[in-house]
């Protein structure tokens, strides 16, 4: 063989080393607390998303939460299909932005769903007792209705005697103790320290008898 | 305000020197030599440290470092050019392709290259700074032109990718068609395994432990390098007289590698390199000195716009861009007015700019003088090892199979006589597929 063949043969073969090295050594998931040893690598994690901001130019910004850590994610190219509250895995490098460590992805199609916010029904009580899982992300809770206002009204737990305070732009409607269920964020409220329900629209809320 | 100029003008200066140095070091990447200033950083802030006796804010420190890695970068853009040049040249009767530059060396025009060059580069500062407004407004509101080009990204780089090979042409017929499209796609799948391995430095130095430098020093470095070794090319006297070109040439190779160096600022995932290839198919067949002028023209717009690209949409392009963003607050480029800190980043550009000229052609000329008394070979072998002991030091084991591999990839494209620009399918590839959301 002359040395033009060598020199593609080698290069194939090469390849494949490396690819071999790279199933070996390649981390599949990384775990949100240590993406910090992963700089410049593309790495895959698992997490819900929280706190979506769409950016100026199409691009977007997003927490991804896997218990109690965080990792910020920067969507270059940003379509709209994602949603607070959705179960992803973000395949992505990790970068430094200002000083802190996040998950740059070209488009949202390096998103993978995991499973939609709106595909689990969670009862009021469950918000209560992990209120942070939920903060910052779309929930779809099932309960009894209580005090009813022009405005807001309060979503009750008979059993525990939880009353989640829902806002909304109208409460026609409604009646208490009817069934129902709502679809919002899960918001804190730091002026009244307090937990709270934020319909997006009546419209889009889903009320169930 | 006047103390505060004076600093900025200093700093520019230093940056500038900085590059040089770093410019004439033949395989070091401006990305890489921004991080390694990026990591020098906090002891230049601590060094400096005592200005803030003399009403110095911090912050004003930490921006004067920011200038100083933005000049480096620029200066870098121009002096990069020598050792292209002078280093790696093969035999002009047994290479089946060759790049201008080396062509104009072995033809005696080695300085003629260089002065070529510092004009490419400059003369892109100057249409930066022409179209700096239109540049905003077109890129950025109202137009949002980047928006509709990164909407059609992939079929762009697509496009590219094709024009890129369907321009290869040979007296076989498609013989070359196919040696390109085996290269474009070797290399973006040694490119897609590569890029994400996990690389270690045996220094430590975990900003420059990345794949892409035994990539690109193994495509596209040592390749040139080695056949040099292999074939002993006799350079010839170098002459210092220059030969009248045409001015509206150049001026159309600047405008064509300024306009092209400023779209590639812009987009994700595309470097100069693309920008050079379109820019050279926009100039082919206008002789080796145009191309010498397009391919320094685009790399300084490249520099210069990604400056730009980081106020309008406020994510960095480059390295350098990345270490400034470390360092000082970001500002939009909403409005008409600049935000003050890219007025200071323009003025250092500008300053580093014309002293990097009058350097880059008078080291050009140093080096034509004394190249003959240099052992051609020897010093190549030097080059080479530098190369090799670099990436060990940077990206350990792993890096060195991957300069191997780059290097065999790189070799196919002078041996079978097709553009090394294919081997761009390492960085093009990747992007295009992960785009599609295969």
């Amino acid at each position: 063989m002359n040395f033009r063949g060598f020199v593609v043969l080698f290069s194939v073969l090469g390849i494949c080393a490396l690819y071999g090295i790279s199933m070996l050594s390649q981390p599949a998931d990384v775990q949100i607390g240590k993406i910090g040893g992963y700089e410049g690598m593309y790495v895959k994690a698992r997490g819900t998303i929280t706190d979506l901001q769409i950016m100026k130019y199409g691009s977007a910004s997003m927490k991804l939460r896997n218990n109690t850590s965080y990792i910020q994610i920067f969507v270059e190219s940003y379509s709209g299909n994602l949603s607070a509250g959705d179960e992803v895995e973000v395949s992505g490098r990790v970068e430094q932005y200002r000083g802190e460590y996040e998950i740059a992805v070209l488009n949202d199609r390096a998103v993978k769903m995991l499973k939609k916010w709106d595909e689990e029904i969670l009862f009021v009580s469950q918000l209560a007792q992990d209120p942070e899982k939920y903060r910052g992300t779309n929930v779809k809770v099932t309960g009894k209705v209580g005090e009813v206002y022009t405005k807001i009204f309060y979503l009750g737990d008979e059993s525990r005697g939880y009353a989640l305070r829902v806002n909304s732009s109208s409460t026609s409607g409604l009646t208490k103790g009817k069934n129902v269920m709502v679809s919002g964020t899960f918001v804190f409220d730091s002026e009244n320290l307090r937990y709270q329900l934020d319909i997006q629209s009546f419209e889009d809320a889903n009320y169930a008898r | 305000m006047l103390a505060e100029l004076f600093l900025i003008l200093l700093f520019a200066l230093l940056g500038t020197l900085f590059g040089i140095l770093t410019g004439l070091i033949p395989g070091i990447h401006t990305n890489n030599v921004a991080l390694i200033l990026l990591s020098l950083s906090p002891a230049f802030i601590a060094g400096f440290g005592f200005l803030v006796a003399f009403g110095v804010s911090p912050e004003f420190i930490m921006l004067l470092v920011a200038v100083m890695i933005l000049s480096c970068a620029i200066a870098d853009t121009f002096a990069d050019f020598i050792p292209a040049i002078f280093l790696g040249a093969p035999d002009d009767d047994t290479a089946l392709s060759i790049l201008p530059a080396h062509s104009m060396l072995l033809d005696g025009r080695g300085y003629e290259a260089t002065v070529l060059s510092a004009v490419g580069s400059f003369g892109a500062i100057i249409f930066g700074f022409a179209l700096l407004l239109p540049f905003r407004f077109i890129m950025g509101e109202p137009v949002s032109l980047y928006v509709l080009l990164r909407n059609w990204m992939v079929f762009i780089l697509i496009g590219i990718s094709a024009l890129l090979i369907l321009t290869e042409h040979d007296e076989f017929g498609h013989r070359s068609i196919l040696i390109a499209t085996f290269l474009f796609l070797l290399s973006g799948v040694f490119g897609f395994i590569v890029l994400d391995m996990p690389m270690s430095s045996p220094l430590g130095v975990a900003a420059l432990s990345s794949a892409l430098f035994p990539a690109l020093t193994g495509l596209f470095g040592l390749p040139t390098l080695l056949l040099s070794v292999s074939s002993a090319p006799e350079i010839p006297e170098q002459k210092t007289e220059m030969r009248k070109i045409s001015k509206k040439e150049t001026t159309a190779s600047i405008l064509s590698g300024s306009i092209f160096g400023s779209i590639m600022g812009f987009l994700p995932g595309v470097t100069s390199a693309q920008g050079t290839v379109m820019s050279m198919l926009a100039r082919r067949k206008k002789g080796n000195e145009q191309v010498v002028v397009t391919l320094s023209s685009v790399n300084t717009a490249n520099a210069f716009f990604v400056l730009v690209t980081f106020f309008l949409i406020m994510r960095p392009r480059s390295g350098a861009m990345i270490a400034v963003q470390q360092l000082i607050p970001l500002e939009a480029w909403d409005g008409i007015l600049m935000p003050l800190n890219l007025v200071y980043l323009l003025l250092a550009v500008l300053v580093s700019a014309a002293v990097s000229f009058f350097a880059t052609i008078w080291l050009g000329r140093r080096f034509a003088q004394a190249f003959r008394k240099i052992p051609y070979a020897k010093l190549n072998v030097t080059i080479i090892t530098f190369l090799v002991v670099l990436v060990f030091a940077f990206t350990g084991f792993v890096g060195l199979l991957a300069l191997l591999v780059a290097t065999c990839i790189g070799l196919i494209a002078p041996m079978y006589g097709v553009r090394r620009s294919h081997c761009m399918g390492v960085l093009l590839l990747p992007v295009i597929v992960r785009m599609m959301g295969v």
